[in-house]
């Protein structure tokens, strides 16, 4: 079962746009680790031919997928195995949101966003290769209760396939919502999900967004998450890494008026072999916004932790503020985290800082632990918590505990 | 209790214990005195059982067995507590979850339950109430931003609530003001009786006057330089160290 990259259409049905796509494929190729934005992405033994559409869907019954899920949403899409499952998903019921499959002639694909090659790679592969787009719209001034929540599950059928959603959600003047993507790996064999998410946030309107990634241990992952942010808009970005053997996530935004304000945070926790990756660009286009990065890691074993952070202060970026912060624990010695900051500034009126840090557990405080007491074990899990809760306590929705307590049994 | 046999101990390579011998009772008091430099602190790790110290011969002794094997968790778990001299902060730890993941520990080592929400909180104030702490302490992070003072106290609390049977007090009166003193001294002696052993550090006559030791060594070079009771530390409050200094190099 494998899929060739077709040279000329895409699915049928869905028009000349995607020749464009398959030509950029075709004339950049994919990404290897020679290019510096992915020069710390493990991408070795990565081959998108292997990786068709699934033609057989594992089963998972609602009590295991319960617990892997929000206990009350405002709605849920669930995805098994690249293909979605209406009967396992919950429509949203709520007036003013709405969740529909555009296909065939409906489906309008997003432009890619200029300037950025790395991304836009796998965002043209995704644009050749996305069965549908999935659009949530929620109307103005709706506030919706409860998260729309997203989920992706991958079975332990073993079968290898690649999915490439394609997810637009559209939060319109001074709506409110809170969206929850999930990915799930039950089994331990290869897949693909390439995934582009497009998150438009309209004047005045606020969203908070949480991804937990937990593909299986053979998983390849990559995401890109594109916010366009309208006038006095906020918008709440948290990332959650923890599984797949190669995972990178990128997120742009992109303020196209004043008056908004971001906050992008992340944890990556790797084990093992794992590659894990950050990119983020923010674009400071219009004046009076405000950016703020928390990006924190956990590393063991030979794992990776990437995090690289470009900001852009252009000339109208008046009176914009950003921080950036990244942290890295580093567990064991041959575990490695690679930060970079990249601020790109070209006005004198923002202000602008970030840090990075990159160490092991601080070896007093595991003393004076011990001292007391508490096991190696028991002073890791103290002092990991610590170190992880300044990001996990934003999570929204009662997040922040069980996804303390995988991160401690992962790392366990 | 606490048998120290001729320990040398190692520091990065450069000796620092060289020799140092020391017997400790049941219910006994022990003050170590000392200049600078001399090994106080190293001696208080080495029995604690901190990594880098490196015991090159000589062993230490706890209830006659030897502790060097023993991770300094286990060493806390079997009745030794070192109250540190330098208390380190820790961001991000609830003192009060410390407190109680601290006292679980030794419970579990004793084949006990964990205590139940109930009684940790009645313990608790009972012991803050003891060293005249706020409970308003316990919901910050350990030792963060706490003051000389407060994180002393804090020290003498996470001891009267582990109940071990040898403290070690390292300068625990450094940085502590009259009336803190006086009722950091209250809760040590509060937790004098015959069985519980106490190995006071001080630079000070001043804490001896309220925790009466009954033996005083003087520590000079990585040695015991003199031994006596009580009224060796007054006799260093007037003369200072020099006449002990002098004849320990004789
Ligand atoms: N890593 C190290 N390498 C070499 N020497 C060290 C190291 N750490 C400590 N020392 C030395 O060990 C000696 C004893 O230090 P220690 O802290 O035990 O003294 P102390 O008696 O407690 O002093 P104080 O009264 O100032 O607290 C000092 O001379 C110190 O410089
Ligand atoms: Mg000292």
């Amino acid at each position: 079962m494998s899929y060739v990259i077709p040279t000329e259409l895409g699915t049928p049905g869905c028009g000349t746009p995607r020749k464009q796509y398959v030509s950029v494929l075709r004339d950049i190729g994919l990404p290897t680790s020679r290019r510096e934005d992915w020069r710390y992405t493990k991408l070795r033994g990565f081959d998108l031919s292997r990786f068709g559409q699934s033609d057989e869907v594992g089963s998972i019954d609602r009590t295991t997928l319960a617990q892997h899920v929000c206990r009350e949403t405002a709605g849920q899409i669930v995805i098994v195995d690249g293909v979605f499952q209406p009967q396992l998903s919950v429509l949203p019921a709520q007036p003013g949101v709405r969740a529909e499959h555009a296909s065939g002639e409906a489906l309008q694909l997003p432009p890619i966003p200029s300037g950025e090659l790395q991304s836009a790679l796998f965002l043209a592969v995704n644009a050749a290769l996305a069965p549908h787009l999935t659009r949530v719209t929620v109307a103005p001034k709706t506030r919706v209760e409860g998260p729309l929540e997203l989920v992706w599950v991958s079975t332990s059928s073993g079968v290898t396939y690649g999915m490439h959603p394609l997810v637009q959600i559209q939060v319109g003047k001074h709506a409110e919502v809170t969206v929850v993507e999930r990915f799930i790996g039950l089994g331990t064999h290869e897949t693909l999900t390439n995934m582009r998410l497009d998150i438009n946030v309209d004047d005045g309107a606020h969203v908070q967004h949480a991804k937990i990634q937990k593909e299986g241990a053979a998983a390849w992952h990559f995401a890109t998450t594109i916010f366009h942010l309208g006038a006095d808009t906020s918008a709440r970005s948290n990332i959650v890494s923890l599984g797949a053997k190669t995972a990178r996530n990128a997120i742009h935004v992109h303020f196209e008026k004043p008056g908004s304000e971001v906050w992008l945070d992340g944890l990556f926790v790797g084990q093992g072999q794992q590659s894990l990756d950050h990119y983020t660009v923010i674009d400071h286009k219009a004046p009076h916004c405000t950016s703020h990065e928390l990006y924190k890691g956990v590393l063991q074993g030979q794992a990776i932790g990437s995090f690289l952070g470009r900001i852009l202060m252009s000339e109208g970026a008046v009176k914009s503020a950003t921080d950036q912060l990244c942290r890295a624990l580093l567990l064991s010695q041959d575990a490695k985290a690679n930060v970079k900051p990249q601020l790109e500034i070209d006005n004198d009126d923002v202000t602008a800082s970030h840090g990075a840090a990159i160490g092991n557990l601080d070896a007093d405080a595991m003393f004076y632990l011990q001292a007391r007491g508490i096991s190696v074990l028991e002073a890791q899990s103290l002092l990991i918590e610590a170190f992880t809760r300044e990001v996990l306590q934003k999570l929204p929705c009662n997040l922040e505990e069980p996804i303390l307590e995988t991160v401690l049994a992962r790392l366990a | 209790m606490l048998s120290i046999e001729n320990l040398h101990v190692t520091v990065d390579g450069s000796p620092i214990l060289k020799g140092l011998t020391l017997k400790m009772g049941p219910g006994e008091v022990h003050a170590i005195m000392g200049p600078n430099g001399s090994g106080k602190s190293t001696l208080s790790y080495a029995i604690a059982g901190r990594a880098g110290y490196t015991v090159t011969s000589g062993d230490i002794l706890f209830n006659g067995d030897s502790v060097l094997d023993m991770g300094p968790d286990e060493r806390a778990q079997a009745g030794l507590f070192l109250a540190f001299q330098y208390p380190v902060e820790i961001p991000g730890v609830r003192s009060r979850q410390f407190l109680r993941t601290s006292l679980n520990a030794l419970r579990k080592a004793r084949g006990e339950d964990e205590i139940a929400p109930g009684p940790f909180l009645r313990l608790l104030r009972e012991k803050l109430a003891l060293v005249q702490m706020d409970e308003s302490f316990t919901k910050r992070d350990v030792n963060s931003g706490f003051s000389g003072g407060e994180k002393k106290r804090f020290e003498v609390l996470q001891m009267a609530m582990l109940e071990p049977s040898l403290c070690i007090l390292d300068e625990t009166d450094s940085g502590l003001d009259i009336d803190a003193l006086r009722v950091v001294s209250a809760g040590v002696n509060a937790l004098r009786n015959e069985s519980r052993s106490m190995l006071v550090i001080t630079h000070y006559q001043r804490l001896l006057d309220h925790i009466e030791p009954d033996f005083v060594h003087v520590l000079v070079n990585g040695r015991i330089a003199r031994s006596g009771d009580k009224s060796l530390a007054l006799d260093l409050e007037k003369r200072g160290y020099d006449w002990i200094i002098a004849g320990a190099a004789a």
